[in-house]
This record gives structure tokens, sequence and C-alpha cells, in this order.
């Protein structure tokens, strides 16, 4: 046995030899295991609370709780992570937060702790998410962000479509409860990948060009200096605009798509979240790169212009298997936000600080967007059908491109690649 | 089994009500509480008004949250709401169709006849007369539609309904 397990011992001390690649290889993990964090505690909490006999009714109080929590919760959560001088224990709290929320959900479902759970989840989230980012600037710096964030949105991506598989898988075979258990296991080693991240391979002078804007009195000041900032309002508001028309879209062609396709309806569903994922792994990377190269603003339009092109084609088009092609679309337009939302807002604030609280005003913009989403769209669904829907989210996406087309400036340093 | 079944709808109502469910939003919760009087769980308490029954366990379940299987073994959702008629009779089960890890499910309302109960040995499950194929385009259950006439799945009971080739698959 002990033989046995040496070698795999010496796979995980040979990345130590180049302590920066152990730290950078533990951001990819970390980005991996937190997927899961998203998947868990989505629409399943629903089926889940279902099936232990909850009414309609209750089940969406106690989700109505963590959505305004998610909201409420994501301005102060990128303030603290502003405040805090370790965003490794900021991610790790809100790590263990989620486990702890995954276990109460797992262990005691009735109202009050359910509610409890989603509230606590919803605040950790808003901690955890610009906690990842500060990291991974603090890893790399602004040089090197825009690729780092391809990294990290392949790796969620990864994570995303292992978490569905998984999840799916388990709580087919083996009930609801365990996906629960099973997400606050996963925590583990999500933690295991924050303890790869070495301190010494953070470099505050790498992000703050400034050092001397760290003292405490002025911290309120600088850290809303920002909202001064135009672009950062124009980008917030394109934001939202794009869940506004994206948010639902999954949701409505996932309805259809049980309405059309009978039994092997729910694997179509399962192609429609897994296919796009692998589209923003396969590409995220290249996004990152691009951003750096041809600025901001053409990757903005690719991720945004796609939107109105799959609502119009989900309105037009029936086929439960064409309509897991047109989700692909889906793949690019999230490769393309998840780069870019934290890649902007760094660029907007890399002057006047204060990154991850611009990073929770935009994080409000997009709930506010993605909550209104589904709700209006809902609507309009059931009164009108979901063509409709579909070509009214469209009209907004369309919306948001040109929104996007004229309001917003690329936010690219010209510093850093000087214009031939 | 008559007597069972008359005997059923009484304690089951005080479990649900009882079973941890505290935002009566539901229909069918209101509709509980419309029926039951209220001050309905003094039973124990005044010990003068009403009798006490008691059940084997395996012979009352909780219907909410309950898996439905096709006749095919098929896994057809839970059932999240039952409809009653003025009556007080339940009248159809409302079930959450399909999906996949909760997204894409829909709300179906299946006639109450078409549910079988009787399973023998399977205690734990409800089977039910229509497959897949043949809910899969059933108008979806809206609660809030309230002058909409609501849309409920009837038992196939003449072989031609079963017949009618599948325009889908």
């Amino acid at each position: 046995m002990i033989t046995r397990s040496l070698p795999r011992i010496g796979v995980w001390v040979r990345p130590a030899a180049d302590p920066m690649t152990r730290s950078l290889r533990g951001l990819d993990w970390l980005n991996f295991f937190v997927a899961n964090f998203q998947t868990g505690f989505g629409p399943f909490i629903s089926v889940y609370l279902t099936g232990v006999g909850w009414t309609q009714g209750a089940i969406g109080a106690a989700l109505s709780a963590g959505t305004v929590a998610g909201m409420v919760s994501q301005v102060p959560g990128g303030i603290l992570v502003d405040a805090v001088r370790s965003k490794r224990a900021a991610a790790a709290a809100a790590i263990l937060a989620i486990m702890a929320s995954a276990l109460l959900i797992a262990l005691w479902p009735a109202l009050l702790p359910i509610a409890l759970a989603e509230v606590l989840h919803a605040f950790a989230s808003s901690i955890l998410g610009p906690a990842i980012a500060a990291l991974s600037l603090a890893l790399v710096g602004h040089g090197a962000f825009g690729e780092r964030l391809g990294r990290n949105a392949r790796y969620l991506a990864i994570g995303n479509a292992f978490a569905a598989g998984l999840m799916g898988t388990f709580g087919y075979y083996v009930g609801e409860r365990a996906v629960f258990l099973l997400t606050a296991a996963l925590g583990i080693p999500a933690l295991a990948a924050i303890e790869m991240i070495r301190n010494a391979d953070l470099s505050s002078s790498k992000i703050q060009p400034r050092p001397a804007a760290a003292p405490k009195p002025e911290t309120t000041g600088w850290s809303w200096r920002f909202l001064k900032d135009r672009r950062l309002l124009a980008y917030a508001a394109c934001a939202s605009l794009f869940q506004l028309a994206n948010a639902a879209m999954l949701p409505i062609a996932a309805g259809m798509v049980t309405k059309r396709a009978g039994s092997e309806a729910s694997l179509v569903i399962a192609a429609c979240i897994v296919a796009p994922q692998a589209v923003t792994a396969v590409i995220s990377p290249w996004v990152g790169r691009v951003a750096e190269g041809w600025g901001r603003k053409p990757i903005l339009l690719l991720g945004f212009g796609v939107l109105p092109i799959r609502g119009m084609l989900f309105a037009g088009i029936a086929d439960p298997y064409l309509m897991v092609l047109i989700q692909l679309l889906d793949g690019l337009s999230a490769a393309a936000l998840g780069v870019l939302t934290p890649l902007i807002v760094a660029d907007i604030t890399r002057d006047a600080g204060g990154y991850t609280t611009a990073l929770g005003v935009v994080g409000l913009a997009i709930g506010g967007g993605a909550t209104l989403s589904t709700t209006a769209a809902g609507l309009i669904a059931d009164h009108l059908g979901s063509g409709a829907a579909f070509l009214g989210l469209a009209a907004v996406g369309l919306c948001a491109t040109l929104l996007v087309g004229t309001l917003m400036p690329e936010t690219r340093p010209r510093e850093v690649t000087p214009r031939l | 089994m008559p007597p069972i079944r008359n005997s059923l709808f009484k304690p089951l109502r005080l479990s649900l009500v009882g079973g941890g469910t505290i935002i009566a939003v539901a229909a069918f919760l209101g509709l509980a509480a419309a029926q039951a009087p209220s001050g309905a769980p003094t039973n124990q308490e005044t010990g003068n008004s009403a009798s006490l029954d008691y059940f084997p366990r395996d012979h009352l379940f909780r219907i909410l949250g309950k898996e439905v299987l096709s006749a095919k073994g098929e896994d057809m959702g839970r059932i999240v709401d039952v409809l009653f008629d003025e009556k007080g009779e339940p009248h159809a089960a409302v079930i959450d169709f399909g999906g996949f890890l909760g997204v894409g499910t829909r709300k179906i309302a299946i006639s109450w006849s078409a549910l079988r109960f009787d399973l023998g040995e399977k205690k734990n499950v409800i089977a039910l007369d229509v497959g897949r194929e043949q809910l899969k385009g059933a108008p979806e259950y809206k609660y809030s539609e309230s002058d909409k006439p609501i849309p409920v799945v009837a038992q196939p009971q003449s072989p031609p309904r079963e017949a009618v080739p599948d325009p889908g698959r």
C-alpha cells in the first residue's frame, strides 16, 4: 500500500519545484471545484425540496429569499473583499460557508434552515467570485490578466459540465439529498486548491500602482470613486441588459424540449446545459488572448451579438436536437462575458482602486437583469407563447449589443500594447 | 377497500399541514384550510369532540413529492399539488414533469383516476397509465390563471387514443 502511494505523492510534490506554477495550478483547480457550488444550488434545489414534500409556494419563498440575498450581498461582498487583506482567507471562508449551507440543506429541510442556507450561500457567493478574481489579478498582474481569466473561465466551464454530469448521476441513482452532501464534500478539494496558492506569489504591487492608497480612513473614499466613471456604469447597463435577454432563454428552451422530445427530453436538456460549457472551455483561453490583442470591444460585440441570433433561432426552430446546436452559441457568449466582465472592471479600476467593489456593482446589475428576465419572459411565454418570448429576448439582446456598440469605449490600457 | 379510502384524507390533510409546510400559498393548502374547521387540530387537547383513529404506517403516505412512474417504469416526475373539486374529492394531481436538474420541468395536471395506487409490493410509488411520449405535449398547468379552464390530462380509456401515431418521434 505504502509503496504504491509513493509515486502519487511524487506527482503532487513535483509542481512545488516551481512555486508560481503550483499557485497557478491551484487557481485552476479552485475554479474547477467552485463550479460545483453554482450547479448544486440552482434550480435543482426545487427538485430536492419537492421530493421532501414542500409545497410550491414554500419553495418559491425560500428561493426568493436566496435571490434577494444574492442581489443585496453583491456590493457588500465586493467591499469586503476589497477591505480584507488576505483574499485567500476570504475565499476559504466563503467556501466553508457554502459547505455549511449545503449540509444545512441536506440535513435539515425545513423552511427556516433552507431559507438561512440560501441566504448564507448567496452572501458567500458574493464574496467567493470577487475573491477569486482578486486572487487571479494578484497572481498574474494586469499585464497577463486577460489570459489568466481565459484560463479561469475554461476551468470553471469544465467544472460546470463535470458537476452537471456528476450531480445528474448522483441525483438519479443515489437520491437528491446525496447531491448536497456531494456539494459539501467537493468544498474540501476547493480548500486544498486555495492551499496550493502561495501567499508569496500574491503581489499587491501588481494590482495597485499607488501603494499609498491603502490607509484605512481613505478606504471608503477610493472604493467609491469609480462610480463617477461612466465606463463602469455603461458596462453595468450593458451586462444587465445582456442578462435580461439571456437568463430566461435556457429555461424556456428546456421547457420546449420537455414538451417536444418525450422520453429522451432529459438527455437533450442535459446536452443543452453541458454542450455550451464545452464550447466555453475550448474558446475561453483564445478569448483571453484576443482581448489583449484586438482589445475588449470586438470580443464584447461578438459575445453580445450572438444573443439576438440565438433568440431568433430559438423562436423559429422547433426541433429539440437543433436546439442543442443553437445552445452552442451560449458557450460563445458565456466565454466572452466570463472573461471580459472581470477584465473590463479591472481596466476601469486600475488607477482608482476598489476592484472587487466595482465587480460587486456590476454583479448587482447582472443579478437584477437575470431576475427580471425569467419573470418577464415567463409572463410573455404564458400569454403570447414561447416564440414571442424568444423574440422579445432577442430584441433586448439586440438593444444590449447596440448599447455596447455606442456607449462602451475600449477599456484596454494604451500603454500595454502601443498602437502601431 | 372503501372504508380506508374514506378515512384516508382526514389524517392525510393533517399530516400535510403539520409536515413542515409553513407558508400556505399553494392551492391545496388553501383548500384544506377552507375545508377543515378552524381549530381542527384540537382533538388531543379537548378529547370530547372527535375520536382518534390509528393507522398502520404503511397504510397512509404523504402525497406531495411522491414519485410517479409510468406503466413502463419511466420516471414521470413528482406530485407537487392536488386539485380538489367542490365536493372535496381529489380530482387531479399536478406533477412536475421532465427536465434535468430542475431545468425545463413542466407542471401538468393529471386526472386522479389515471393514477394507480394499488401496486402490491411497491408501496412508495404511484403509477400512471400515461407514458412520457403521450404526456409531453400536454398543456402546462398554471396556478395563477384563475379564469381560464384548467387542462387536465384524462386517463386514456379508448384504445384509439393510445394508438394515435406520435408526430414527434
